[in-house]
Order: C-alpha cells, then structure tokens, then sequence
C-alpha cells in the first residue's frame, strides 16, 4: 500500500479519535463510522453531510425565533429537540450537551438564559462544523488515493 | 091392668128430688157432651198434643157417660124395656171405657207431670246462659278496650306518648278516679312519680323501692290489691272524710335489648320494674273484679313491650347518629389524607424534577470546570464544588427513594443479570477509596453461587455499595472481608429473626451476604437505631463522616422488598462489626416470563450474522437520525425503507415488512397511535410486522406505554451495530426485546 495513503490513514484515524478525546464527539461517533461498508460506502460523507447541512437552518431558525416580541417556546423547544436528536444520531456531544442546557431555559421561559444557550449552542455545532469538514476533507483525500478509510476497532 | 114390659122408677116421678135428679143429669149430659168438642177444638188449634189415642179415648168416655145420663132422663117415667136395654148397654159401655181411661191414665199422668219438670229445668238453664252472656259480653268489651288500649300505646314510639295514653286509657275503660306511674331513678334505690292521670305536674315524689309492700307487688306478674293507705296510693293529698276506693298496683318489667333471648322471656333476676297504680272512684260501692284485674295485667305487659321498643329505637337513632358524625369525620380525614398525599406527590414530582436538573448541571459542569486549566486554589474550590454537590445530588435521591419505598410505589426491577460480575463492579468501586485508606479488601464467593440471577441488579448493587461503603467508611485501619452464599435453611435460623426462615425452591434461591469489619465496632443497644431514618448514633467516630443516616433505612427497604432481611451484629465498642443480608434472588429459567432480558452475554446460542433481505420500515422525523438508523440497519444487511411521517408510515405499512422501527425521541409525535393504528390494521399475529420503539429516554411510563398499545419492543439509543445485531436476533426468535432500562 501506498505510505502516503498509510500516512494518511494513520492522520485520519488520529483525528478521529482527538474529536472523541476532546469530548466533541463521542461514541456514537464511532458507532456511526462503523455502518460504513461495501453495500453503503459513502455513508459517512453522506450523513456527516446531511448533518452539516441542515444544522445551520436550524440554528438560524432559533434565532428568529428568540428575535421574536412573543417568543413561542414550544417551537423553539421543538427546534431543539430535532438538533438534539441529529446531534445525538451523529454523537455531536458538545451539541447534545449545549442543546440539553437550552431545554432547561426553554422550559422556564428564561429568554436572558434562552439567547446565553443559543450562543452555546451556536458555537459548539461552530466547533463541530470545522473539526468534521476536516475529517471529511481527510477522507476525500484518502478515497481520492484509493485507500480505505479506516474504522474504529470494536464497533 | 097388663103387665108391660116397662120399668119402673123406683120413686114416683113427681117428687122434688126425682126433678133435681131429672135437671142434674140432663146438664151433666150437656157438660159431657161439651166437653169433647172443647177438647177437639183446642187440639185441633194446638200444633203438637202427643196423646190422639187417649183423646179418642178420653172422648169416648165422656160421650158414653154423657149419654149415659141423657138416657137417664128417660128412666124418671115409665119407659120401656127397650130403654133400659139402650141404658144398660150404655152403662156397660160405659163402665168398659171408663175402666180403660182410668188404666190409661195411670200412664200417662207421669208424663204429664214431667213435662213441667222439663219445662222449670229448661227456665233454670236458660237464665244461667243469660247471665253467662252477660259476662261474656262483659269480657269482650274488656277485650276490645284492651286492644284498643294496646293500638293506641304501640302506635307511637315515643316513651312519654305511651305512657301517658296508658294512662288515660285505662283511666276511661275503668273509670278510674286516679291512675299513677311509678318510675325507678337512676340509683335504682327509690321509685319516682313519673306521671299521673288527674294531676298536669306531678310533683317528684319518692318512695323507697325496698317497702314491703312494694316488694309484693314486684314479686308477682299480677295485680295486686294495695291498701289506700300505702304510700304509692296516696297521691293526693286526703282532704275530708271520703271512703277511698280500691287501689289495685302492678309491676311493669322495664326490658332492655339486652333482655331479649329467642324463645322465653327473660328471668326475674336482672329486673327494673316501674309501677302502675290505679284507684278505683272513692265513695263508690265499686270493687276490683276479676276481669278487670286480667286487663290491668295484660296493658302492663303491653306497655312493658311498647317501652322496650322505644328504648330501642332510641338507642338505635342515637347509634345512627353516632355512625353518621363518624362516617363524616371519617370523609373529612379521608380528604384530608388524600389532600396531604396529593400535596406530597406534587412536592416530589417537583423534587424529582426540578431539583435534580440544577443539581445535574451543575455537577456536569463543575467535572467539565475540573478538566480545564485552573490555578491550585481554583482546583481545590471546584473540587469542594464538585463534592458537595454529589454529597447533596445523593442526598435528594435518597430522600426521594425512601419517600418513594415508604408508600410502597417502589417496585423492583426484575431482570437477568450476571452475579458475579455484579460482585466484581462494587468491587472496583470501593477498592480506590479502600486503597487510599490502607483497608485490606477481600472478597469471597462461594462456589455453589450461580453465575446469573433475576433480580433487581442496581438496587442490589445500592445495598452492597451502601453496606460495604459503610464497612469502609468507619474502619480506620485493618480489613474488610466480603462473603457471599447460597443460603441453606439451617445456617440461616438467626436467632434476630425467627420468624424469618428461607426456602430455597427451584425457582428461587437466597443470597447470603457478609460483611465484616474490623472497625470501632458498635455498640449493641445502639443497634436497633440504626435502621431508622435520620438516627444516627453519635459517636466520635461517625461525627465527621457525614451521611444523612438514610442508607441504612433503605436498604432495609429494599431487602424487604426482596423478601429478604439484614442486620447488623456486633460484639460491642472496639470489636467491629459484621453487617448481613440475605435477599431472595430468583434462577434464571430460559422459559419462563414474556420479559426476556437484553444481556450483555447474549443468551441467545445463535446470532443470525446477517439479515439479508430482511425488509424493515423505519419511521422517524429526524433526518440524520432517520439516516444513521438506517445506515446501522442496511450494514447489517437489511432491505431498508424509511418514512419521516406518520402518515406516510401508515401508506407505506404492509404485510411485507417484518419490522418497524418508530423512533420516539421528537416532541410531540405520537408513536403510540401509529403503533397502535399499525396493530389494527393487522389482525392475525403471524401477518403482522413487529413494531420497535427507539428512545433516548430512561422513563419508565414510556415503556410501559409501549407494552400497553402492544408494541413488541423497546430499545434505548444509542444503538451500536453489536446490540441492533442482537435485537433484531432476539425480535425474530422471541418476537419480543424489551431492554432494560
């Protein structure tokens, strides 16, 4: 095998496993990496995708919705159970973690505490964007050299 | 002159006495002749004259002397032998028929006599019945008083009304001048005036109950006559010269329920009796007859019965009176209960949530602050942070775990969990903080505990941690040694519980925990106290070590609730302390129980590699959710199909797929309904897909609402390839995966 694309393979592996070590993903993660095989090679690029893609209209969404002079909570509350559960899907912890404070404000109707929250959350799918568009680069870069994308062991 | 045959009279026709003779016979012949027809005439008028034949011949007689002397009248002149001839037969006839009569009479005249015998005894009897009527007719109308009296006293159930209509009643049927009751008082002692006929208030006299007088008239069911003089007669005060009139007493038994047996009457010995006193009009030549003494007893009798069902009728309004208030107090203290237990769900549910989510926040929080980079003071303080928040976060779950253990919500856990594994976590647990004291810890396991058991595995695991972490807490130095075993019946008679003795069947066998420790040991009389909530004994040693004293408490709980028992023995101060259970755990049976538990070690002996081709139907909002799932599904080869919508869950449902997954986990779907819409559609079980529930939520109601619309499984996220490997074996072999929670 090429060394570069081992190379490669050994960089994507570690930055897999520095996102799960910085507690930005977690085991789900790996789980999700695992369901890539032969019958669904692109599953990974595709769901990573998928979630980086509708994560910022939700986010958008939830500002508007904060912006707004009577602030409908239960919409706002719906929003963030669809980010929790794409995030959790994924294992977009720091999200997941972000988003569970932001129920909590949610639900007591703390508008101060709801825009504090939003930020939070804002900024972990921020952090999350970059380190996955990194990864997803990386795998490009290995699938361009012909290599395999390497999987996490025991899932 | 010729001689004729005519006869002569002896006397010469011409003299006076031949003329008297002449007359006296001719109206002796008319009187006989008068006669008969008289006879006839009056018998012919009468209905019954028994005697025709003596009549005929009476008649004869009298018509034959009648012409006997009508041809007499003939022999005063010459006659002719002719007319004598006429006159001789005549008087032959005469003297036959006469003779006959006369032997006939001798019979008959006793008869006639005797008719007027008859007829004077028949007069005699006759006035002897009028008189008995008289009498008959006087009881009766006694009788009818007397009913009248008993209609009158037993219509009303008002003690006062019967006697006094007692009274006025007899007061009218036997015109009485004065008619009196005597009560007994409450001391039984004296007799008191209670009512009276003539007078409106009767003042309270008493009389003794033990007069001699009064005695007799107890001692008899009958009337009794008394003297005026006595001093239950006079009433009213003597005024002139008068001849009283007869008085007359009699008893009236005051019964009580208690009185009453089946078929008799009770007897004398427990006896209150009132008194009835009537007199009869002063100055009257009346006296007390027999009847009327008869009906004085029968009213007493009556009013006896009439009184005891107006006692016992008041005493049975005044135990309806009683049961109503308390039936009212009884509501007011149910409300309240429910009220103060309504308050106390409330309070919890608040507890439960509320509480617990700051307190979450802020240990997660303060761990997050703690991996951070922070200066040495600022480490110690988020340290302090971190401890006093998990000392308080354990304390809100203690609290709330008793409050729940102690109105018997709680309940355990069942499910198959591996014994020995269990053992080796609260182990690890407990071996830093032992390490860190210096403590030796060991563990030993006897050889015939079964590697799985069913039972609730964290509350078990909540005893061991709470009852060795005790050990560990309170030993400053030495060691700590686990035991556990299978409990025989034998070793287990604890001389603490006797009445405590386990049975192992083959369903169930019981664990037997030791705990033993070389601490400061405790105290014997101290023991007792501490199972019980917030009791700690305070002895230098435990002051600083905190805890809210709950622990114990319940775990006791829980080992009850496991049918189990624990105690605590100990020699005494300095000698350490050993802590024990026994709790029933049961054998896990491959065959019992619908649950069958999701384990770690598959129990399954086959795991279907792949599932190629199996067509399953995946429902979820969620789209990278949605996306994973079935990324997870199809790498274990399944044929996938996913739906974000309800609706398009229902079109897309058919016979095909074999299972369903609905994913819960976004607010406001309602996966319940379309599991449940699903169920219907699909009325033979073996046509039917199997329908899964994916969660991220531990609670408890969501699983038992997916029992109840009849799903076939429940499963927590997140799900990694290994366990839906499993879930989709266990589905297809049992039709059923239920995990856990």
């Amino acid at each position: 095998m090429n060394s570069r694309v081992v190379e490669m393979q050994n960089k994507y592996a570690e930055y897999a496993i520095s996102l799960i070590a910085q507690g930005i993903m977690d085991d789900q993660f790996n789980r999700v990496q695992n369901m890539q095989d032969n019958s669904n090679p692109n599953f990974l690029s595709e769901i990573l995708s998928s979630y980086l893609g509708d994560m910022p209209k939700l986010i958008h969404s939830l500002a508007l919705d904060l912006q707004q002079q009577y602030v409908d909570f239960v919409k706002l509350d719906k929003t963030i159970h669809n980010i929790k559960g794409s995030s959790s899907s994924i294992g977009a912890i720091c999200v997941l973690n972000a988003c569970n404070a932001f129920v909590a404000c949610c639900k007591e109707q703390d508008i101060e505490g709801c825009f504090k929250c939003w930020e939070q959350t804002s900024n972990a799918f921020a952090l999350v964007k970059l380190k996955l568009e990194a990864l997803l680069i990386l795998e490009q870069q290995i699938r361009a050299a012909g290599g395999i994308v390497p999987k996490p062991v025991g899932y | 002159m010729e001689s004729c045959n005519c006869i002569e009279p002896q006397w010469p026709p011409d003299d006076l006495l031949m003329k008297y003779q002449y007359i006296s016979d001719f109206f002796i012949a008319l009187a006989y002749f008068s006669i008969p027809l008289e006879l006839i005439y009056f018998v012919k008028k009468s209905a019954v004259f028994p005697y025709r034949w003596v009549l005929v011949q009476f008649g004869a007689f009298i018509v034959l002397c009648g012409a006997t002397h009508l041809i007499n009248l003939w022999t005063f002149r010459i006659h002719t032998k002719t007319v004598e001839v006429v006159m001789t037969t005549a008087k032959v006839l005469t003297a036959v028929v006469s003779c006959a009569t006369a032997l006939m009479l001798v019979h008959i005249i006793p008869d006639l006599l005797s008719v007027k015998t008859r007829e004077l005894f028949l007069k005699n009897k006759a006035a002897e019945l009028d008189r008995e009527m008289g009498l008959i007719r006087t009881q009766e109308e006694t009788g009818r008083h007397v009913r009248m009296l008993t209609h009158e006293i037993r219509s009303t159930l008002d003690r006062h009304t019967i006697l006094k209509t007692t009274l006025v009643e007899l007061g009218r049927t036997l015109a009485l001048e004065e008619c009196a009751l005597w009560m007994p008082t409450r001391t039984g002692l004296e007799l008191q005036l209670a009512y009276t006929l003539r007078q409106q208030n009767p003042v309270g006299f008493t009389v003794p109950i033990q007069l001699p007088v009064i005695n007799q008239v107890f001692s008899t069911n009958r009337a009794v006559k008394i003297s005026p003089n006595c001093p239950v007669a006079r009433i009213r005060p003597v005024s002139g010269k008068y001849m009283p009139g007869e008085v007359v007493a009699v008893r009236v038994p005051l019964l009580h329920l208690s009185n009453f047996q089946i078929n008799d009457w009770p007897e004398l010995s427990t006896k209150r009796y009132a008194l009835m006193v009537l007199m009869l009009p002063s100055d009257s030549a009346r006296q007390w007859h027999v009847h009327e003494l008869e009906l004085v007893e029968v009213v007493a009798d009556q009013v006896a019965v009439a009184l005891s069902h107006a006692a016992i009728l008041e005493e049975s309004m005044r135990a309806q009176q009683q049961l109503l208030e308390q039936n009212v107090a009884l509501d007011l203290a149910r409300r309240e209960a429910e009220t103060a237990i309504r308050a106390r769900n409330d309070f919890l549910a608040v507890m439960n949530h509320e509480m617990r989510t700051p307190m979450h926040a802020i240990i997660a929080l303060s761990s997050l602050l703690q991996e951070t980079e922070l200066i040495p003071e600022q480490r110690l303080m988020v340290e302090a942070i971190l401890k006093s928040s998990n000392l308080l976060a354990t304390l809100i779950n203690d609290v709330l775990d008793l409050s729940r253990l102690e109105d018997g919500s709680l309940m355990l856990d069942n499910g198959v969990f591996n014994l020995h594994s269990m053992f080796r976590e609260v182990l690890n647990l407990i071996k830093p903080i032992a390490s860190v004291k210096k403590l030796l810890i060991s563990t030993t396991m006897a050889p015939d505990v079964p590697e799985l058991a069913v039972g609730d595995e964290k509350r078990l695991m909540q005893i061991l941690l709470n009852v060795i972490g005790n050990a560990v807490k309170f030993t400053k130095e030495g060691s700590v040694s686990v035991t556990a075993l299978v409990a025989k019946a034998e070793c287990l008679r604890d001389a603490r519980t006797p009445e405590f003795i386990p049975v192992a069947t083959d369903d169930h066998f019981y664990l037997r925990v030791q705990v033993k420790d070389s601490g400061p040991g405790i105290n014997p009389q101290d023991i007792p106290k501490l199972f019980t909530k917030f009791a700690q004994p305070q002895t230098p040693a435990n002051r600083n070590s905190g805890g809210s004293g709950l622990g114990l408490a319940i775990c006791k709980r829980f080992v009850s609730l496991m049918e189990g028992s624990i105690w605590i023995e100990s020699e005494g101060l300095g000698k350490g302390c050993t802590a024990i259970f026994v709790v029933k755990l049961g054998s896990p049976d491959r065959s019992n129980g619908a649950v069958v538990p999701f384990a770690s070690n598959p129990l399954a002996n086959h795991i279907q590699s792949s599932f190629s081709g199996l067509k399953v139907l995946i429902m979820d909002e969620n789209g990278v959710s949605r996306t994973v799932t079935k990324g997870l599904l199809m790498h274990l080869g399944c044929d996938v199909t996913t739906v974000a919508s309800s609706e398009e869950c229902l079109l897309a449902v058919s016979r095909e797929y074999r299972v369903i997954f609905l994913d819960l986990s976004m607010p406001g779907f309602d996966g319940f309904d379309v599991a449940a819409q699903i169920r219907k559609r699909f009325s033979k079980r073996h046509e039917r897909p199997l329908i899964v529930a994916l969660t991220v939520s531990t609670d408890r109601l969501i699983r038992e609402n997916c029992v109840r619309v009849g799903m076939d499984g429940c499963i927590l996220k997140p799900i990694s390839v290994d366990k839906m490997r499993s879930v989709l074996s266990e589905l297809l072999e049992r039709r059923t995966v239920f995990e856990p929670l």
